[in-house]
Order: structure tokens, then C-alpha cells, then sequence
């Protein structure tokens, strides 16, 4: 009867404990509720994602380099290079055109020693030349052709013969863009017309439209392919042009522009408003043989002509060479660092519930293997310096040697206060024994984790192909997945809690590696060694535990 | 927000109706699933799947009893539906005490005498703490016991007696029977233990 009341009011003490007992869960859990009942309303999630998408790819095509435009610009015999002269290379001026609309070409002007001819047809001029306006065009609105001698019509209607030049085995041309000056078309589009079929005779070869394409930034050439033909050109070096002060160009003797077309523009001071009219009728086919004059073209020059700056032909984009993506696998040894990390001293003796003893003196641990294997973008900020981010997902396992008994029993874990004045237990079951039992055991302790790793590589030495580097990393470390066996107080068992798993962390690599090259990819191989930097459990818990991995790392990488 | 009006509004899938009657009814259900589950995580995810099933089913409440009980049993038996997936019921663990659980009260951060019940539960092994919190704490006898844990009803018996057994040897330790026993005033009961 007593026996029976005891257990009555024993049952009835704990639901009245129980009931008053309450936890509050977290926001996770409604939210988790809420889409499973009303799964239409999950939308907002999804169309976060296509706006960022959305977003990134806006960014990315406005950062895109437009310079292809400007090159598609000047296509569809839109540009025509004017060469004013066949004189010497320091007393003639290049001058570029650009159709911009149905009755004029811009004409730009450049401050140069270098030849020049005109473009084939005539070339009028409505006013009396002054070749001193203009305006700057953007540097790669630059086009140049060869040209033959070109018939020049005054404002007066007589008109003149302008030597032109028109064979390869030229000397290679820099170029630089000067001023411009606003320039008439007889006939829109007809320029390209008079090139291809009246002078035609007069190129090595020469293709129905008479594009050209400008190089950026001052390139040498030796000759400008239009649709995969090419042109001579001659070398041409940017300058002032002395004595172009004079509006009055047409004076002979310094200015051989001068002498050779009314309206070269030979320095910056072209006026916008002046007009030049160009006729682009059929022109004399006279061609002037300047190949015993010039030198022969260069591999170096063909080779930069054959590939650069051809109307259709993509700009290229200034970040292609600088960035390669990476990928690599490392596998690795993992190793367990232990030490003592109570907030004082444990009480009593080592025999009781808790232990003094150097936890790494009293436990049995093994290392096994783990994984590092990821995907890395590298840029090339210097010659001898790369910096890279990546993705990388790791497994990290190490064992411990345990026993295992037939029942649980009641540990504790010994646990560091909030403030670290006191040391307080923690109790769990567990069947494993440190130290004796029934059935030896290995215990795995494991973990899934997820890095970004953020770093940069150094180059110590290059032969060839061959490149040996130096780099580190930083990595900030998710945990998805851990299982981990903490030392009980009494240093006596092994017991289980997930939740004293950190699920941040942080590691640091470092690496070094030999990397060669093959025709596509790059290939690098090298041991690397990866530390953790903060425990891998609640850093409240009163051991600490930093897992380090020795490992060697395969990767290939290429130039996007 | 009455009862009837969440009941109501979540008959029709009202969203601030479910999150209302969720509001009143988690801290204590989520309570009730953590003497269940191995961890918080555990028991949160038991309170999620409960709740989903409380509402998808909510059109089968009658009325008949408290609101809270209906949703109570439902609970628990997504707990156990959970607990089966993982461990067999049918084993008997035979257990043997921990020869010494060496307390320190002095060092015990200070907590309410509830929470100190509910952990010292939770220390049970799993077998043992199911059947003591169906049979002590939720009311169900020995036989639908085994019925859900598909163990014999003398199983559940001689479980729940170990159960007891233990969890009052640990409470006496932590003194927290013996000062609800001198509120009782249950001297020979102490005595006894």
C-alpha cells in the first residue's frame, strides 16, 4: 500500500515536473512547418535566386569590354586608312576614316612620321583645306589600308594624283590616333566600291570589302588583312609633325602632306568644321612599286597581322589570360591534437570523477585517412603572384582505440562555465571504455565539412615548363555532417553529444607544389599540410581538439 | 486569438491561425518530444513532423477532450514513430548503476528543478526512458505500450521498474526527490530508498 502511494506520488512528481517543464524551438521549425502547408508560397526563395542570377549576369555583361562594338563599327567598309604620300617615313602622316553616317567619314589625323597614301579613288576637297581641325577618336579607331595613288579633286575642280602605297613587305606600322576632321562623301559607301573594283589591280590582295580593323594600344603591324587578305602598310611612328603650325598646309617642302593632298590634317588643330569631300570614283591605277624601298615583312609582324584586328573578330577581353580555373584532390593522414582546457583545476583526486592527467597521455588515438578535393579560380595579379578562391568540400577521420561493454553506464563530461570560473559535469551514457572492457573497439570519429578556401600562391622558381610555387590558404570551414567521441572527465570512457560539435571552424593550408605545363592545362603536384585552428568542439567543453592533415595534392588548372 | 477561431482558421489553411495555435503549443509539445529525442535538434525535428500531422489532420479533431490532448497524443506518437526507425524496442537491456555519479552542487550552474527532472530522464537509455515517459508521464497502460513499441506488455513492465529504479537513484543523488519528498512529507519512502 505505502509501497503503491510512493509510486503514485513518484509518477505524480514527474508529470507535474514535466509539464512545467517548456523549450522554445527555434524559427527553423515554423518556417519548416509553414512551407509544407502552403508550398505555393515558397516562390519567394526561388525568385531570390533568379533575381541575384539575374543580377550577376547584369553585372557581368556591363562590365563586359565593348570594344567590340567599336569594331563592329568599323566594319562593313566602314573605315578606310589614308595614306597621304609615298615619301619618306618621317615626313608623312597616316590618316584613318570612319564612315559614320550615310555622307560623311570622320577623318582622324594623326601627329606622325610615317607614310602615308590615300585611299584608292579621289579624294576632293570642297573648302580650301585646313588641316588643322579635328578632334580625337578613341584609340582603337584606328584603320589603315594601302592604298594606290588616288586622284584629288580641289574646291576648283582640277584635281591632282595622290601616290599611294599598296604592297606588303612593309616595314611594321605604329600608329597612334590623333585629331579627326569631318569629311564628305561623294557617294556613300563608295569607297569601298572604288577600292575593290578600280584599284583592285593595285593590291597583292585584295577582298570585296576593304575593312580594316584597328589595333589597340600602338601595335606594330606590317600590313592589315581585310577578310583574311592582306595589305601592306609602313612603319609609322607616332610624332608631332614640326611644322604643322601653319594653317596653310599646302605649302611644300616640310609638310610632304601637304604637298601631296589638300586634306591631310597633320596635326591636332584640325577644325571640326572643315569638310573635305571625297570623290570615290574609279582613280588611276597607278601603282607605285615601293617593295626595293621597304624592308621585308617580319614573322613576328605576319603573324600579329594574320591575327589581330580583323572586321568580325571578337575584342578580346583584357582579364582572358589572367584567369584560370582550378581543380584539384588531395588525399591526407589525419591527426588529432589534445590538450587540457578546464577552467582550473579539477577537485579531488585523479581517482575520482575527474581527471587531471594530460588527456593526450591517456587516450589511444590513431590516424586514418581523410579528403580534401575542390574547385579554385586563380588570377594572376603579378608575375610571381596568383591569388585564388575556391570551393572545397573535406572528410576528415581519425580513430580512437575504446572498449565496448555489454551495458551503458552514466559518465560525465567535464564542462568549462559560460565565464570560466568553474567546472561543472554534463552527464551522458555510454558503453565504450578508455581504459578496460570487454570488447576492443575503434572508434571513428568523422566529419563532413564544407571550405572556401582563400589564398594566394608565390612563385619560387621557373625552368621552362616547369614552375615551382608556395602558397597558403585561409579557410573558413562548415560542418554538415561530424561524429566525435569526447573523453569523460575521469578520463575513464568515451561518450557521444552532437550537439558540443562546433559547426564553424576555421583551417589554414599551406602548400607547395611543382606545376608543369602541357599544351591546354597546367598540372601541379606537391605535399600540402592543413591545421585547425579552432576545436573541433564546443569551445566550452574542457578538452580542446584540433585535427591536422598531411596530404598531397593533385590538381590541373586552365587559362579561361 | 480564441480556440475556436484557431481551430477554425486553420481548417481552412489559414496561415496566422496555424501560427498561432503552433505559438500556444510548441513550447510545451516540444518539451514532451525532447524526453523522447536523443538531443534538441532531435526533438525539434519530432515537433516539426508532429505539427505537419497536426495540421493535415486537424479536421479529424471532435472536440471531444482538450485541444491540447489531441495534439499531445499525436505528438508522441510521431516520437515514437521516429524512435522506431532507429532503434528496436524488442531488446531488453539489462543495466546496471553507475557505482558513483560524483556531484558537485556547488559547481552545477543554477536551472529549474523542472529542467533538472527532464535531464535526469534523458539520461535513461532509450529503451528505459520511452516506456517511463509513456507509461509515468503520458498515461498509456503496459499493454498499448507494447503495442506501440511492439515489445511484450512484461517487457514494458520490467522496463519501466528498472526505469524507475534508476531515475529515482539519480534524483535522490541530486536531492531533488528528497526535497519534494519533505513537501509531501513521504519519510518512510525515503527511508526506503
Amino acid at each position: 500500500m505505502e509501497n503503491k502511494y510512493n509510486i503514485e506520488n513518484f509518477e505524480r512528481f514527474l508529470r507535474e515536473k514535466s509539464d512545467e517543464f517548456r523549450m522554445y524551438p527555434s524559427k527553423r521549425v515554423w518556417y519548416s512547418i509553414y512551407n509544407n502547408m502552403h508550398p505555393g508560397n515558397r516562390l519567394p526563395s526561388i525568385s531570390m535566386c533568379i533575381i541575384l542570377i539575374f543580377a550577376l549576369l547584369l553585372v557581368g555583361y556591363l562590365n563586359t569590354d565593348t570594344s567590340r562594338e567599336l569594331s563592329s563599327n568599323l566594319h562593313d567598309s566602314n573605315v578606310v586608312a589614308v595614306t597621304l604620300s609615298n615619301g619618306p617615313l618621317d615626313e608623312t602622316a597616316v590618316l584613318t576614316k570612319n564612315i559614320v553616317g550615310a555622307n560623311q567619314i570622320q577623318l582622324s589625323n594623326q601627329q606622325l612620321n610615317s607614310r602615308v597614301k590615300h585611299s584608292p579613288g579621289k579624294i576632293a576637297s570642297s573648302t580650301v583645306p585646313n588641316r588643322k581641325t579635328g578632334r580625337n577618336l578613341p584609340n582603337n579607331n584606328i584603320a589603315y589600308t594601302a592604298g594606290t595613288d588616288v586622284q584629288e579633286t580641289s574646291p576648283g575642280n582640277t584635281s591632282r594624283t595622290v601616290p599611294g602605297i599598296n604592297e606588303l613587305n612593309e616595314a611594321a606600322t605604329k600608329i597612334a590616333i590623333g585629331s579627326v576632321a569631318n569629311i564628305e562623301m561623294a557617294e556613300p559607301g563608295s569607297i569601298t566600291t572604288a577600292v575593290t573594283q578600280s584599284n583592285r589591280n593595285n593590291f597583292k590582295e585584295v577582298d570585296e570589302a576593304t575593312t580594316f580593323v584597328t589595333p589597340y594600344d600602338h601595335h606594330d603591324i606590317t600590313a592589315v588583312a581585310t577578310n583574311k587578305h592582306v595589305t601592306g602598310m609602313k612603319n609609322i611612328e607616332t610624332a608631332l609633325l614640326e611644322n604643322s603650325t601653319d594653317e596653310n598646309t599646302n605649302s611644300p617642302g616640310k609638310n610632304k602632306i601637304a604637298d601631296k593632298i589638300d586634306l591631310m590634317p597633320l596635326d591636332n588643330s584640325i577644325k571640326t568644321d572643315e569638310t573635305i569631300i571625297i570623290d570615290t570614283g574609279a582613280a588611276k591605277n597607278k601603282v607605285e612599286n615601293n617593295n626595293n624601298n621597304l624592308p621585308a615583312l617580319s614573322e613576328t609582324d605576319k603573324a600579329w597581322i594574320e591575327n589581330f584586328a580583323l572586321y568580325n573578330r571578337p575584342a578580346p577581353k583584357k582579364w582572358a589570360g589572367k584567369v584560370s580555373w582550378q581543380a584539384y584532390i588531395t588525399p591526407s593522414v589525419v591527426y588529432r591534437k589534445l590538450h587540457n582546457n578546464a577552467a582550473g583545476k579539477f577537485p579531488g583526486s585523479n581517482t575520482g570523477n575527474f581527471n587531471n592527467t594530460n588527456v593526450e597521455d591517456v587516450v589511444n588515438n590513431k590516424p586514418s585517412i581523410g579528403l580534401e578535393t575542390g574547385i579554385a579560380l586563380q588570377y594572376d595579379l603579378l608575375k610571381r603572384v596568383k591569388l585564388k578562391v575556391g570551393v572545397q568540400l573535406n572528410y576528415t577521420r581519425y580513430n580512437a582505440h575504446a572498449f565496448e561493454n555489454y551495458h551503458p553506464i552514466t559518465t560525465s563530461l567535464a564542462m568549462n562555465s559560460v565565464n570560466y570560473e568553474a567546472v561543472y559535469e554534463v552527464f551522458e551514457t555510454t558503453p565504450f571504455s578508455n581504459l578496460a572492457g570487454l570488447t576492443p573497439v575503434r572508434l571513428h570519429n568523422e566529419s563532413y565539412q564544407i571550405s572556401l578556401p582563400v589564398g594566394a600562391d608565390f612563385k619560387m622558381a621557373a625552368f621552362n615548363n616547369i614552375e615551382w610555387y608556395i602558397g597558403g590558404t585561409i579557410q573558413p570551414t562548415i560542418v554538415v555532417y561530424g561524429k566525435s567521441y569526447m573523453i569523460s572527465a575521469d578520463r575513464r570512457n568515451y561518450a557521444q553529444n552532437k550537439t558540443m560539435l562546433s559547426r564553424f571552424n576555421l583551417n589554414a593550408g599551406l602548400e607547395t607544389y611543382i606545376s608543369f605545363k602541357t599544351s591546354n592545362y597546367t598540372w601541379q603536384v606537391g605535399p600540402q599540410f592543413r591545421t585547425q585552428i579552432f576545436s573541433t568542439n564546443n569551445k566550452l567543453y574542457s578538452v580542446e581538439e584540433r585535427l591536422q592533415n598531411y596530404g598531397f595534392k593533385i590538381g590541373v588548372s586552365k587559362k579561361l | 486569438m480564441t480556440e475556436e477561431q484557431m481551430l477554425t482558421g486553420s481548417l481552412q489553411n489559414n496561415a496566422a491561425s496555424q501560427d498561432a495555435l503552433y505559438s500556444r503549443f510548441s513550447p510545451r509539445m516540444l518539451g514532451v518530444c525532447y524526453r523522447f529525442a536523443k538531443n534538441r535538434e532531435d526533438a525539434e525535428d519530432m515537433l516539426q513532423e508532429g505539427f505537419i500531422k497536426v495540421f493535415s489532420q486537424i479536421h479529424q479533431y471532435r472536440n471531444e477532450g482538450a485541444l491540447e490532448g489531441w495534439i499531445r497524443r499525436i505528438i508522441v506518437h510521431t516520437c515514437i514513430n521516429v524512435l522506431k526507425k532507429n532503434k528496436k524496442f524488442s531488446e531488453s537491456v539489462d543495466i546496471m548503476y553507475a557505482s558513483s555519479i560524483g556531484i558537485r552542487e556547488e559547481s552545477i550552474p543554477s536551472i529549474m528543478q523542472a529542467k533538472e527532472v527532464v535531464e535526469c530522464i534523458r539520461l535513461l537509455p532509450l529503451g528505459y526512458r520511452t516506456v517511463l515517459n509513456l507509461y509515468a508521464i503520458e498515461g498509456y497502460s503496459h499493454k498499448e505500450i507494447g503495442n506501440m513499441l511492439d515489445i511484450e506488455e512484461s517487457t514494458s513492465r520490467s522496463q519501466y521498474t528498472r526505469a524507475k529504479t534508476m531515475l529515482e537513484d539519480v534524483l535522490i543523488k541530486k536531492k531533488i526527490l528528497a526535497k519534494a519528498r519533505e513537501k509531501e512529507v513521504v519519510k518512510p519512502a525515503v527511508a526506503a530508498i
